[in-house]
């Protein structure tokens, strides 16, 4: 599904060059649970990001499905990212004025599903992290857990076949965190691809792969 | 629908800032439609001075002071003034009133107005210079929809008298026409003319008698003087003289020369104002547009996350300023319905502001350019960014 041939991300610094990305090679298959481990500064973020169609390599080769990905415009991209992909973040991402609703709604209002069927997908989104009937709060007024699960509902809304989480569980406690990775680990049981970038090894350990980032580079690690 | 929604998300959180900038517009959009209605109005003032010939230099334009005199000592005023050794003419308009058109509701007062066929000769761009006899020009909406050759029967209610009179000739509108009323210490074209409907018809003494059987046929108070071509200097000098005592005089030459001059004062005065509330309201508008971009960049980095193109992102934007304009746009677009009307009855004649086009051509540029404005910002600000710098923001 992800395959990844010597992808470089290059900054320039000052006269020189930051390797962000070096040479990554990485390939994910349709269904893996993966994670993505490393240090703070490591560049697990960055390869987050281009795997999420987020960013562009400096070089490399990215397929997704049957797409190279950086022969794609900015437009197709964001049509790959809202119909392929969900995000959910670290601090959750949302709209906190805004109701679960509109938060979970998000996605479709850029997509082409009519608008009379946004409810009934909003709605089965919302059943399938357990929040039903929370739908007309703001999204301030809900605990950190159930934000985290919005965030969720929010990235399956369109149906995508890749969840992408950066630090998922990262401002949440340890129960709260186990909850969220049960609630991944039953996405990636009905068929969807989750990479979790995370660097505690408890998150990686409910993940049937990992692979470790350090100063830029990545390599496959056994099951820890 | 989608858009409708996304535009109400995104007015959350700057909905105060939105409210005064709305504000702020509608205020500026008034402003701008007032001083447009004013240079309209003076731009009014040229129109009319391209009705009229200073060629003549034998003719005075005089306003006199005493506007509590009858109409029976004005008539004895010209008819004294006529027989004046230096003076080939008189010409005031004459008015003729009360009197209706049309029957029962629609029954509308409407009042002739005579002109002395010299007058035509003076002023052709009001085609006023016609030989209809007893014929009339109409220069008034209510005839619209009449065409030359056409009958109108007029009823004189002073003595009930009903009669038949052919169009020879309309005037469109703005229906410049000849009235010579007002009074002012800077005597300018604009004071001769009237842009209100009546009925013209040419002021043959036949005419003149005729119509002071049916009705009221006052002379106006001010009027055209013609000096001979022979009169002496001493002959002409003792007239002003006379005149000077009565009120203002002035040469058609100088008239014009004296309207432009005014005209162009008004100009310096009203120019400034609309170039000043167009830089701050533009300078307001552009810094409240990047502080609001600011604070929204949180949500167009989720909109990203979400799978908007950079193009749906800006679209967001635009949709939500779209929102501001409105309320400025309703409260103007009804001004400008309303002044016409206002302008049409002849209440802004009164306060010098003329509504036309030029009005509805300000505030469609005014939108146009505020537009512009949010879509080269939106623009600007969203090429500083790609997805990853505002998700930055948002994990920051």
């Amino acid at each position: 599904m992800i395959t990844l041939e010597n992808i470089n991300k290059i900054y320039p610094v000052g006269e020189g060059e930051f390797y962000a990305l070096k040479d990554v090679m990485l390939h994910i298959e349709k269904g893996d649970f993966t994670a993505i481990l490393g240090p703070s500064g490591s560049g697990k973020s960055t390869l987050l990001n281009i795997i999420g169609c987020l960013d562009n390599p400096t070089s490399g080769s990215y397929r997704l499905d049957d797409h190279e990905i950086t022969a794609l415009k900015d437009g197709e991209k964001a049509k790959l990212r809202n119909q392929k992909i969900g995000f959910v973040l670290q601090d959750f991402a949302l709209l906190n004025r805004e109701t679960v609703y509109y938060n979970v709604m998000l996605p479709l209002l850029f997509s082409s599903t009519p608008y009379g069927k946004i409810r009934k997908k909003v709605m089965a989104a919302l059943e399938t992290v357990g929040l039903s009937g929370q739908e007309k709060k703001l999204a301030n007024q809900l605990s950190g857990g159930q934000r985290q699960r919005v965030a969720i509902a929010r990235a399956l809304v369109n149906d995508p076949d890749l969840i992408l989480a950066d630090e998922p569980t990262g401002q949440l406690d340890s129960e709260t965190g186990k909850q969220i990775m049960e609630l991944l680990r039953e996405l990636n049981r009905q068929g969807k691809t989750v990479i979790v970038v995370t660097h505690d090894d408890k998150v990686a350990g409910y993940c049937g792969r990992h692979f470790r980032v350090i100063d830029g580079c990545v390599r496959e690690e056994c099951k820890v | 629908m989608k858009l409708i929604r996304k535009m109400i998300s995104f007015t959350k959180g700057i909905r105060g800032s939105m409210v005064l900038l709305s504000l702020m517009m509608t205020v500026s959009m008034i402003a701008g439609i007032t001083v447009v209605a004013q240079i309209r109005y003076i731009r009014r003032n040229y129109e009319l001075m391209s009705h009229t010939t200073g060629k003549a230099d034998r003719l005075y334009y005089f306003m006199q002071n005493d506007f509590m005199m009858t109409d029976a000592k004005n008539r004895e005023w010209i008819q004294s003034l006529e027989e004046e050794a230096a003076v080939a003419g008189v010409y005031p308009v004459y008015t003729v009133n009360p009197l209706t058109y049309g029957t029962g509701a629609d029954e509308t007062m409407i009042s002739i107005v005579l002109y002395h066929h010299r007058l035509g000769e003076l002023f052709p761009g009001l085609k006023q210079d016609y030989s209809g006899g007893s014929g009339i020009i109409t220069a008034s909406p209510v005839f619209d929809n009449l065409s030359i050759g056409d009958t109108v029967t007029l009823r004189f209610t002073r003595t009930n008298v009903k009669q038949n009179y052919t169009i020879v000739g309309k005037l469109e509108y703005p229906y410049y026409s000849l009235k010579f009323g007002g009074s002012a210490t800077v005597p300018t074209v604009n004071q001769m003319f009237y842009s209100g409907g009546h009925l013209m018809m040419e002021g043959t003494p036949e005419n003149l008698e005729r119509l002071s059987n049916l009705a009221s046929v006052s002379p106006s108070m001010n009027f055209i003087l013609e000096v001979r071509d022979d009169a002496s200097n001493e002959a002409v000098d003792a007239l002003m003289l006379r005149l000077s005592r009565s009120g203002i005089t002035v040469s058609l030459p100088e008239l014009l020369e004296t309207s432009e001059e005014e005209i162009w004062r008004q100009y310096r005065t009203l120019l400034p104002k609309p170039v000043f509330l167009l830089v701050v309201s533009i300078f307001g508008y552009f810094s409240t547009l990047i502080l609001t971009f600011k604070k929204k960049e949180r949500d167009l980095a989720l909109c990203y996350l979400c799978g908007a193109n950079r193009s749906q992102c800006i679209a967001v934007v635009l949709a939500g300023f779209a929102l501001m304009a409105l309320i400025p746009t309703a409260v103007c677009v009804s001004m400008l319905l309303i002044l016409p009307v206002c302008d049409w009855l002849g209440w802004m004649t009164a306060y010098q502001y003329r509504v036309d086009y030029g009005c509805w051509l300000l505030i469609g540029g005014y939108l146009a350019l505020s537009a512009g404005i949010a879509l080269i910002t939106s623009r600007l600000q969203m090429k500083d960014h790609t997805p990853v710098t505002l998700l930055r923001g948002v994990e920051q």
